[in-house]
């Protein structure tokens, strides 16, 4: 079939899902009102709130979610065929996470546009925010652990990779010191440095960096692992330096190579016509992981993805203009999350291959399919753009560039969330010395990604890969599992009808606690003394987080209709679940509450 | 859609947005028991635009809009100065200066023109640069709908 074709036809089903679907959910299930004064109009700050034209807004926020994790899932997630990949990103998108991005917007927004686990300690129980810091710890570890290998493979497998991705460094530095000494427009010279990184790309063509003679000399069992080694270094490093210094000027680079990498694959196939070589249901080998509940978990980012509550929450929610807004940032904001996912398919099932036995050879085992998930993207990409002229060479190294610099950004942030993390949980089993030291909050949350990202097992086509994948995806389902749990709360107890939100959030734990229990068993036979209390410890929340939403569903539907309107004083005031000491804390600190004392209005309503 | 739009760009180092899938989500460091040192730098560093935009606000009439835009949010920001310039007859050249211009430090963008960059001038300042830059009849109905008993 004419890869094409389905590229229409998927954006079609996205744009009915859009117009209906999210329309009804806007009116019936989450009851948005034009008038309702948005806490980035009641708090107006300038800074945290601030209200912002919906367009704007969208691009803050689909910047913020886009990354890696879309492409990586969809790729191993073929391995079922690309029909179940497809259909569960179509339909995930539409049902599940254009319902979970939409809600966690419209709840919180509700609520003074608190977080998603602020939110939880108020509307489900205060255990709940326990519970989300450390479904958030194993996350980050996971997304730590498993980026950190997906660049180690990429850099092994493209040598020519290494002088760009590392040059970029310093040269996102210069960038941003050249714009902030000189106080220039930054469109310029940003655009100079995607020149510079694609002369680099050619540069790096001609002269591949290969450690594997060095990883050997160090006592590596495989050269990935020394890669891993040093991206976690650099991670910590980089985790304690400025944001604007590094990471900022990155990402402008990134942004760029972002748009440009979505309008190779389009443009790509529009010109190549490809066709789609992969069986729609591919009959996998005995003994593989079976498409129920693995494809749910397989493929997080791209159908549902609990990292964009943390967004939509929190960040996004303090700056909606008008409350019918959340509709086009989250809802649309989740499809553009779904057609990077969309592309990823397209990329390892039209472009990676010529003819259906050159696939199967690629997708012969799930070890192999989950090992080799983003070379296979990275071949793709590179076989749509030698459709628009450019030579194949090259453009596997452009692709591996684009890919590897998302994933080296999310760990970026990932180590400094994770040092957050690791020092707000210490605090609360009353580790005082850990949750007051950075750099040693800062060494376990690299320690443990580290450590993951270092089991033996498979060599590098990547059986611990693919399980530790099937962790994270998990992990986030249980994050989105957790949002859901919020929404259906904050619905139930306004008396609208659940049933959009609850059927996801049903489907969602019952996937993961599957893949867990089956997992678990796997792992103990294998004697995979690690990967095995770990998720024992994920299975222990997720049946933590289904008794607490169990309760709190319940709870709800025997309370009194909530009020339409959050009538509290201020956005950080009110406690909202936490403990009585993190108030105080919090009162102390500056979250634009100086200027919401102001500007606080006591009617909702315009 | 007003009329008449106003942008403020962030400035370089003080950024509202990021990319990849964790780079969102900092926003949940901001409401436990510690502040990330990172995030709290970045916010302080908002806090100067933050005046401004509240004092730009205030002084100006509510149908004219005033956004805070970040300087990579180019899929936004470069068809919108187009969009304003093209609706106030601003011709092709100058409207191409304005593009390049517009993701200067802290600049600010009337209709799609830049009128002040290379740094953040003082609250005042920028309402009068604003002003200044505006269609006078934008500014002058404001002040009318200011007038006591109104």
């Amino acid at each position: 079939m004419p890869a094409i074709v389905v590229v229409i036809a998927v954006m079609a089903m996205f744009a009915l899902g859009y117009r209906y679907y999210s329309r009804y959910l806007a009116d019936r299930v989450y009851g948005l009102d034009p008038t309702y004064v948005t806490p980035a109009h009641r708090f107006a700050d300038g800074v945290d709130f601030v209200p912002t034209n919906k367009h704007v807004l969208f691009g803050h926020h689909f910047t913020s979610i886009a990354g890696a994790a879309p492409i990586v899932g969809p790729a191993i997630a073929v391995f079922w065929g690309w029909g179940p990949a497809l259909a569960w990103v179509v339909f995930g998108t539409i049902f599940a996470a254009g319902v979970h991005d939409f809600g966690a917007l419209a709840v919180s927004v509700r609520h003074r546009a608190r977080n998603i686990g602020t939110l939880a300690a108020d509307v489900i129980s205060k255990r709940a925010r326990t519970l989300f810091l450390l479904i958030i710890f194993f996350l980050l570890t996971l997304v730590n652990a498993v980026f950190a290998v997906v660049i180690g493979n990429l850099l092994v497998a493209y040598p020519g990779a290494v002088i760009p991705i590392f040059v970029e460094i310093p040269l996102a530095i210069a960038i941003g010191q050249y714009i902030y000494r000189t106080r220039s427009a930054a469109l310029v010279p940003s655009l100079i440095g995607v020149a510079a990184l694609y002369f680099l790309i050619w540069v790096g063509n001609l002269y591949p960096v290969e450690i594997t003679g060095l990883a050997d000399a160090l006592g590596f069992e495989r050269t990935r692992d020394l890669w891993v080694v040093i991206l976690f270094v650099y991670a910590f490093i980089a985790s304690r330096l400025p944001v604007w210094l590094l990471l900022q000027p990155r990402d402008y680079i990134n942004s760029h190579q972002l748009f440009i990498a979505i309008a190779v694959i389009f443009a790509g196939v529009l010109v190549g016509m490809d066709r789609i070589v992969a069986p729609m249901f591919n009959d996998v080998p005995a003994g593989s992981p079976s498409i129920f509940p693995f494809l749910f978990i397989t493929v997080a980012c791209g159908a549902i993805s609990g990292f964009h509550s943390l967004v939509a929450s929190g960040t996004t929610s303090k700056q909606l203009d008008k409350e019918t807004d959340a509709r086009y940032v989250g809802y649309a904001g989740a499809i553009g999350e779904g057609s990077l996912a969309l592309g990823s398919i397209i990329a390892v099932t039209a472009g990676v291959a010529a003819t259906r036995a050159e696939w199967e050879g690629l997708y012969a085992s799930y070890a192999e399919a989950s090992g080799g998930a983003t070379r296979n993207f990275v071949n793709g990409i590179a076989s749509f753009a030698t459709n628009l002229g450019i030579e194949f060479q090259l453009a596997t190294v452009f692709a591996a560039v684009v890919v590897i610099s998302f994933a080296a950004t999310t760990m970026d942030t990932g180590v400094r969330l994770q040092r957050y993390i690791v020092q707000e949980i210490a605090e609360l089993v009353g580790w005082r010395r850990l949750s007051r030291h950075l750099t040693l909050a800062g060494l376990v949350a690299v320690a443990a990604p580290l450590t993951l990202a270092l089991l033996p097992g498979g060599g590098d086509a990547g059986y611990t890969f693919g399980v530790l994948w099937r962790l994270f995806g998990t992990t986030n389902q249980l994050t989105a599992g957790l949002a859901l749990a919020v929404i259906a709360v904050w619905v139930l107890r306004r008396r609208r009808n659940p049933v959009a939100v609850i059927v996801p959030l049903v489907f969602l734990l019952v996937m993961t606690t599957w893949a867990l229990v089956v997992q678990l068993r796997e792992f103990v036979v294998a004697d995979e003394w690690v990967l095995a209390p770990l998720d024992a410890v994920i299975f222990v929340l997720a049946l933590w987080l289904i008794v607490e939403a169990v309760l709190a569903l319940r709870r709800a539907s025997g309370q009194p209709v909530e009020p339409e309107t959050d009538s509290g004083p201020g956005p950080d005031s009110g406690g909202a679940g936490a403990a009585d000491s993190e108030s105080a804390d919090e009162s102390q600190r500056a979250v634009g509450a100086e200027s919401a004392a102001g500007t606080g209005a006591t009617d909702d309503r315009r | 859609m007003a009329r008449h739009r106003v942008l403020l760009i962030r400035p370089w180092d003080a950024p509202g947005a990021g990319s990849g899938c964790c780079t969102g989500a900092a926003g949940v460091c901001v409401e436990g028991r510690h502040e990330d040192p990172a995030s709290a730098r970045q916010r302080a560093d908002q806090r100067p635009l933050g005046e401004v935009y509240r004092t730009v606000r205030a002084g100006l009439p509510a149908e004219i809009a005033v956004e805070i835009v970040d300087p990579r949010n180019t899929l936004f920001l470069l068809p919108a100065i187009v969009r304003d310039g093209r609706r106030h007859r601003r011709p092709w050249r100058t409207l191409l200066r304005d593009l390049v211009r517009a993701t200067g430090y802290a600049a600010i963008i009337v209709d799609g023109r830049v009128v002040s960059e290379s740094g953040l001038p003082p609250a005042e300042q920028a309402l009068r640069i604003v002003r200044q830059a505006l269609d006078p009849s934008a500014v002058l109905s404001h002040r009318s709908s200011r007038r006591p008993g109104r």
